[in-house]
């Protein structure tokens, strides 16, 4: 695989997931980047470690699933399989648990385990409101 | 990548979901990536199919139009001849005039095409393949690709005899590209200006390039599907490879054609044997992952330890703050005790300063007993020195009144 400063340089302006607003930082929608922000540090592309926290709704069940990059050489031709999503526990001690043991275990991107704890909360409180509108 | 080349599987193309075969990737897919230099060839070879377009050479100056010069009240702007129509009389030529040509006209011998460098084509048809062998890039440049198994995606040749677009369809759905044709089918409207009452109606988004050896149906059977376009390894066009100028298009390869790329393009030390003087582009940097070259014993081994960062805090004067004239220099905040204790009565360092102001008087006083006496007192030394000069000055004038005398005589 190329390397991550290289492909960066070749991703960073131009990519199909780069959203553009007025007087806002550049945004990307691709999968494995935790803020959305197009930069090397978050980029889902470019980088060989990447995490990403997002919320998936399946029909009526929502979930939150991570997102790693695999580090088996063999996975980094096959776009299918290279990205491992995880699913999040939604348990109020054991959400944060798991993702303290993925992240910060396992030395995957362990510098953003306090941004991805962040997200996790507010994930969790997306849900929230729909249970409320529900009724 | 000095690591030891991948290998790529190859597909069964009528069962996609087992592989027949393995190869290693050709060098030409590891070139280095060059985005640049695939936007500058692309750039003007794009340039080479323009038709070209231009007005009439005589549109605008096609009247015996001539000044009436002055003298007649009228702007003195070529005005077309004779009478008996509106147009008589109106003004000509010059692009501010109504029917008149207009400014710098478009011609035909306008250098519409341009010349590129074969080498730099080659590079970067070079770089363009090298592109479309990377997941992150070719997800980048719009294309669907989580379905497909592999990059790059290698199908056995059989493929290369498919006649029915059917069975073509069939197969590249097998194969993971379902999603890819769905959204070039999805993405079907109409031109945004002109160009759609111009015959160039409707504009899609590009589906997978595929790559071939040997044609025995492939493409008649790939050419109705929308989205999809072929290519033979001998003639591959950067402008199917990249484009728009962005590189990483969706490939798939024929087990023929993907064999093929390392018969055309060779090895870095081989040269290309099938394009004469040529060989795969160098990459500036062979390991261009910084991350790593920093985090290398090599590297770490040989580095001075971290500075430590002198953070300034507040600017604070030692004149005005005690603790830091303390830090600075030790001792003065005693010191200063001391010395403000010595004028408060009572306190023993007052009678020390007392103690020592007496000796001092004392000292003094015993010297000018001892030496100050008689003649030695002050006012005796004054006087003494006074008389003395007041006899020297009286003598002088004397002499002085003396010369004068003679002088006078």
């Amino acid at each position: 695989m190329a390397a991550p400063d290289l492909l960066w340089q070749c991703v960073k302006n131009q990519s199909c997931f780069i959203r553009k607003q007025k007087n806002f930082p550049v945004m990307t929608a691709e999968p494995g980047n935790l803020c959305g922000l197009n930069n090397f540090q978050f980029s889902g592309l470019a980088s060989k470690k990447v995490l990403g926290l997002d919320s998936k709704k399946v029909g009526k069940k929502e979930s939150i699933v991570l997102t790693t990059r695999s580090k088996r050489e063999s996975r980094q031709y096959r776009p299918g399989v290279v990205l491992v999503t995880t699913g999040i526990k939604k348990g109020k001690k054991q959400g944060p648990e798991q993702l303290k043991k993925i992240i910060g275990a396992t030395w995957n991107r362990p510098e953003l385990l306090e941004m991805a704890l962040k997200k996790y909360k507010k994930i969790k409180t997306s849900f929230k409101k729909n249970k409320t509108v529900k009724k | 990548m000095a690591t030891a080349r991948p290998v790529v599987s190859i597909y069964n193309f009528e069962n996609p979901s087992e592989k027949t075969g393995t190869m290693p990737m050709p060098v030409v897919l590891q070139s280095p990536l060059r985005p640049d230099l695939v936007r500058e060839v692309h750039r003007d070879m794009a340039k080479n199919k323009r038709q070209a377009y231009a007005v009439k050479p005589k549109a605008g100056y096609d009247t015996a139009a001539a000044s009436w010069c002055t003298g007649r009240a009228v702007a003195r702007i070529p005005r077309a001849p004779g009478g008996g129509t509106h147009r008589a009389g109106q003004a000509a030529f010059g692009n501010q005039a109504r029917g008149g040509g207009m400014f710098n006209p478009t011609t035909v011998w306008r250098r519409w095409h341009r010349r590129v460098n074969v080498t730099k084509k080659r590079h970067a048809v070079a770089c363009a393949l090298a592109a479309s062998a990377l997941p992150p890039l070719v997800m980048a440049r719009g294309h669907k690709i989580n379905q497909v198994a592999e990059l790059p995606l290698v199908v056995s040749d059989g493929i290369q005899s498919l006649t029915k677009t059917k069975q073509a369809k069939e197969t590249l759905k097998k194969l993971g590209c379902g999603e890819e044709l769905q959204k070039v089918i999805d993405s079907k409207s109409i031109r945004a200006g002109q160009g759609k009452a111009r015959n160039r109606r409707y504009v899609k988004r590009l589906g997978p390039l595929v790559i071939y050896n040997e044609d025995n149906g492939i493409t008649r059977a790939m050419r109705n599907i929308p989205g999809v376009e072929c290519a033979h390894v001998d003639r591959l066009n950067l402008l199917r490879l990249a484009p728009g100028g962005s590189f990483g298009r969706f490939v798939i390869f024929t087990e023929g054609a993907f064999k093929k790329l390392s018969d055309i393009y060779g090895t870095l030390k081989s040269g290309a044997p099938k394009k004469k003087g040529y060989t795969l582009p160098r990459a500036a940097m062979a390991n261009a992952d910084l991350a790593r070259i920093i985090n290398s014993t090599e590297v770490q081994s040989v580095l001075r330890p971290k500075m430590e960062r002198y953070t300034h805090g507040i600017k604070r004067n030692a004149l005005k703050s005690k603790e830091l004239m303390e830090e600075l220099n030790p001792g003065s905040t005693e010191r200063r005790a001391v010395h403000l204790k010595s004028s408060q009565k009572g306190t023993p360092e007052y009678d020390e300063v007392q103690k020592k102001k007496k000796a001092r008087i004392e000292e003094s006083k015993k010297y000018n007993k001892e030496h100050k006496k008689g003649d030695e007192t002050f006012y005796k030394t004054l006087m003494k020195a006074f008389e003395a000069k007041a006899a020297a000055d009286a003598a002088k004038k004397a002499a002085e009144k003396a010369e004068d005398e003679e002088d006078e005589e």
